[in-house]
């Protein structure tokens, strides 16, 4: 890998990741509840260095994501994100003199703190994949499709914490896997503290984070080391303890335990913090349902499978953990009883473990290849596919609501026929209209997409890629038949649509989508004469 | 050599199929251009102080039309998949009606309604008509609720209702039929709506044979039972002997006629019961 081909490909990463400033004042209907309260605590640390965002609330609106403490507000959220994100928003407030529109500093954020996590991503990624397989093609290959066809990409687009995590607990196992080849006490002291500062990210993750330690300890036969890595925890440790003294007047609290919203407080107070037995019909939807199936939307992680069995047969203790990470976050995911993530594209809460899945998909299909080259062209067919479907939603709207059993069929392909895209990008100050900067951002996203998966075809690259492209896009094709022109859909797709207009054409398409005819028609009868 | 350009030209194949696919199968739907300007170019003025309507039919063909549209400008609205009952008191309160209908739609809106549709323009998708209901009616609002098939009698040549048939089970009224009289007092009975095979007939009429002025139905989500209003100035009037057929143990519900106007027909929705009932009324 050359030095200019390194910075080419983070470049486009940070690109293609910060492209659309998603959730904005071109929309003003919406906010993202999940955004604000990490927004809020990044803004009140900068401006006021303090870790209550009740001013914030009064300031740009309250959020049903909040915790609230005798009437005082908090973030429900874990902290790491908006501390990391605190000197940025410092540096923005200064900027700015203080004249903060959310819109603008969220995007900011995003550019100053999920960007370069994004780009350590895909290096990761690539690095773990050519580590083992010494293929570069495989490595570019793998990272790319990992990162623009997971919803991996798509919640580095927002200011939430999954893919963040999904960063981080990635960089926390490969630590783990070089301690266990050779052992340094500074990497000991740096893992313990990079897994506290994940569990900092997203608190579900104690579980995967406790499994991989008892996996690093039990590798390690002395005990001596493992203080070293203890000690590592300690100062995130003690952030976490200081922000909930601060918070909630107790060291150990979690932000939804207060949560200001009735029905959150009441959901999180059920089983473990929400926590129950899982539902078959969450894990069906989790693994192959078109709203956010894993193996649905993202159909080259079906090769973990065979990358499982050849790495049971490699190494059974690394598998037993990797597995048991994968299995221990579909059971938390399935047992939530809101496991669709509400307003969601693709399987929020299963990111963090996507690059395991993926990691074992690449050992899957270097496993294949070397045995028939046919396998070489289904991988290449199912990246593209995968790359097609979040390039599109990351372009559209990452978040839809979960309403929509199809959405690709019932809110994106409508989307594009109506050029609906409501978000500024990078674009915006040359006067580029959402839609066609939607146009840009796709075919740069797909020229990419066509170099990475190219690379693995070989000889014949550009042949085989336009094959493998032809199939995809069938395969996408017949993903939309699904629940296609599902009315309800439909419907909401053109509510959605007027949302941000105002006045007596709202008021009367809200009717219409209540089917309130007499009301409508009411309506009617009121309009001034003009035509 | 030439197995590369072949596969090529198969991919971009499948490509071009596909996206024909996506947008003749997938997306059946007209833009909202075309819709604004065949609406510009064929509906007339509005003149002032009248009201307008534009109904739109099938309610899912004009959902992405519409979108964009400014449906209040131009007076738009979908009509519900199941219009049942026909609102007329609603839509008789608009003085230019019109009906806006996808060609390619296999079910007729407003069919055995008392609308007519007079066809003003088409274009290859759409059809353009303008509906007028008959002089000098008026109706009243339902009673009931809004199930069934919709249907709507009225008496023809200008005569009136002089009684019911009905049928009468234990849980109601399962059919109704108005018995006209026209201007040469000569009698003919309606169809049944509903379903006249349960229950036991029931004959409704005035003392006197007057024409009834209105109805009192007694509903919960059907009709249960049914009373007439009888002109009070019948010189055979008695209270105690009120014609009425089912229970009575229910709210009643008057649906008369304003004094002066008589009972014409009526309208609502049924099935296997008469789920709504309103009167129509001269004007």
């Amino acid at each position: 890998m050359t030095a200019k081909r390194f910075i080419f490909l983070s470049a486009l990463v940070a690109l293609l990741t910060g492209f659309f400033k998603i959730y904005d004042d071109l929309d003003p209907a919406y906010v993202s509840p999940n955004e604000r309260p990490r927004f809020f605590l990044a803004h009140a640390l900068a401006e006021r260095r303090s870790v209550e965002v009740t001013a914030e609330v009064k300031r740009f609106g309250w959020s049903i994501d909040m915790a609230e403490v005798n009437g005082r507000f908090y973030s429900d959220k874990p902290v790491l994100l908006s501390f990391m994100a605190a000197p940025a928003m410092a540096a923005y407030r200064h900027f700015t003199g203080g004249a903060i529109r959310e819109g603008n500093a969220l995007w900011f954020l995003k550019a100053t703190t999920l960007v370069p996590l994004a780009i350590l991503f895909f290096w990761l990624m690539y690095g773990a994949v050519f580590s083992f397989s010494r293929s570069p093609e495989l490595a570019l290959f793998m990272a790319w499709v990992t990162f623009f066809g997971t919803p991996v990409s798509t919640y580095f687009t927002v200011f939430f914490s999954h893919s963040a995590t999904a960063a981080l607990l990635l960089a926390f196992f490969l630590a783990i896997r070089r301690l266990l080849a050779d052992r340094s006490a500074a990497l000991l002291f740096l893992t313990g503290l990079l897994g506290a500062l994940i569990f900092l990210n997203e608190y579900q993750t104690a579980v995967p984070l406790f499994i991989l330690s008892i996996y690093l300890f039990l590798g390690l036969r002395q005990r001596r080391p493992i203080l070293l890595f203890i000690a590592g925890t300690l100062p995130a440790a003690a952030l976490f303890m200081a922000y909930n003294l601060a918070a909630f007047g107790k060291p150990i609290a979690f932000g939804v335990s207060h949560e200001s919203y009735e029905l959150f407080r009441d959901m999180h107070r059920t089983g473990l913090f929400g926590i129950t037995w899982p539902n078959g019909w969450a894990l069906r939807d989790c693994l192959i349902s078109i709203k956010m199936g894993l193996f649905t939307l993202s159909p080259f992680l079906l090769f973990a499978f065979v990358g499982f069995y050849r790495r049971w047969r490699e190494d059974r203790r690394e598998t037993i953990a990797v597995g048991a990470v994968i299995a221990a976050y579909f059971y938390m995911v399935s047992s939530l009883s809101n496991w669709h993530g509400g307003w969601a594209f693709g399987a929020r809460y299963l990111v963090p473990v996507v690059p395991f899945l993926a990691l074992l998909a690449a050992y899957g299909i270097d496993h294949l290849v070397k045995r028939h080259r046919s396998w070489r062209l289904i991988a290449m067919t199912l990246g593209l596919l995968s790359c097609f479907i979040f390039i599109i939603a990351n372009g559209l709207r990452p978040l839809v609501e979960e309403i929509f059993n199809n959405p690709l069929s019932n809110y994106y392909l409508p989307a594009l026929r109506e050029g609906f895209v409501t978000f500024g990008s990078i674009l915006s100050p040359l006067g580029v209209a959402p839609f066609p900067a939607f146009i840009v951002f796709a075919l740069v996203a797909l020229a990419a997409t066509g170099y990475a998966v190219s690379r693995l075809a070989g000889g014949e690259g550009p042949v085989k890629t336009v094959a493998t492209a032809a199939v995809a896009f069938l395969l996408l094709t017949l993903l939309l038949l699904p629940y296609h022109g599902n009315r309800y859909e439909r419907k909401f797709f053109y509510w959605m649509m007027v949302q941000d207009r105002q006045g007596i054409d709202a008021e009367l398409k809200e009717k219409v989508f209540d089917g309130r005819f007499r009301d409508a028609a009411g309506i009617i009868r009121r309009v001034p004469h003009a035509k | 050599m030439r197995n590369k350009a072949l596969i090529v030209l198969l991919s971009l194949g499948i490509i071009v199929i596909c996206m024909f696919m996506i947008r003749n199968c997938l997306l059946q739907i007209p833009s909202q251009r075309t819709l604004s300007q065949f609406l510009d170019r064929h509906l007339p003025p509005l003149e002032k102080n009248k009201r307008r309507i534009v109904l739109l039919a099938p309610e899912e063909h004009f959902l992405a039309l519409t979108a964009g549209l400014d449906m209040a400008t131009y007076r738009l609205l979908p009509l519900p998949r199941r219009f049942s009952p026909i609102d007329y008191t609603v839509l008789s309160g608009f003085h230019d009606i019109w009906l806006l209908s996808a060609k390619k739609a296999t079910a007729r809106p407003l069919e055995g309604s008392l609308f007519t549709a007079e066809k003003k323009a088409a274009s290859p998708d759409l059809e353009l008509a303008r509906l007028t209901l008959p002089d000098k009616l008026s109706f009243t609002d339902i009673a009931g609720s809004h199930g069934g098939s919709a249907y709507t009698i009225l008496c023809p040549d200008g005569g009136l209702v002089n009684g019911f048939n009905l049928t009468v089970t234990s849980e109601g009224v399962s059919s109704v039929a108005p018995v006209c009289r026209d201007p040469k007092k000569r009698e003919k009975r309606e169809r049944h709506v509903g379903d006249a095979k349960k229950g036991g007939p029931v004959t409704l009429s005035c003392p006197g044979n007057a024409p009834p002025t209105g109805v009192t139905l007694y509903t919960d989500k059907t009709i249960r039972g049914m009373a007439l209003r009888c002109p009070t100035n019948s010189a055979v009037f008695d209270a105690a002997a009120i014609p009425m057929a089912g229970r009575n143990d229910l709210p009643g519900t008057s649906r008369n006629c304003p004094e002066g106007r008589p009972l014409r027909g009526i309208y609502g929705g049924a099935g296997a019961l008469v789920d709504s009932l309103g009167t129509i009324c001269a004007r």
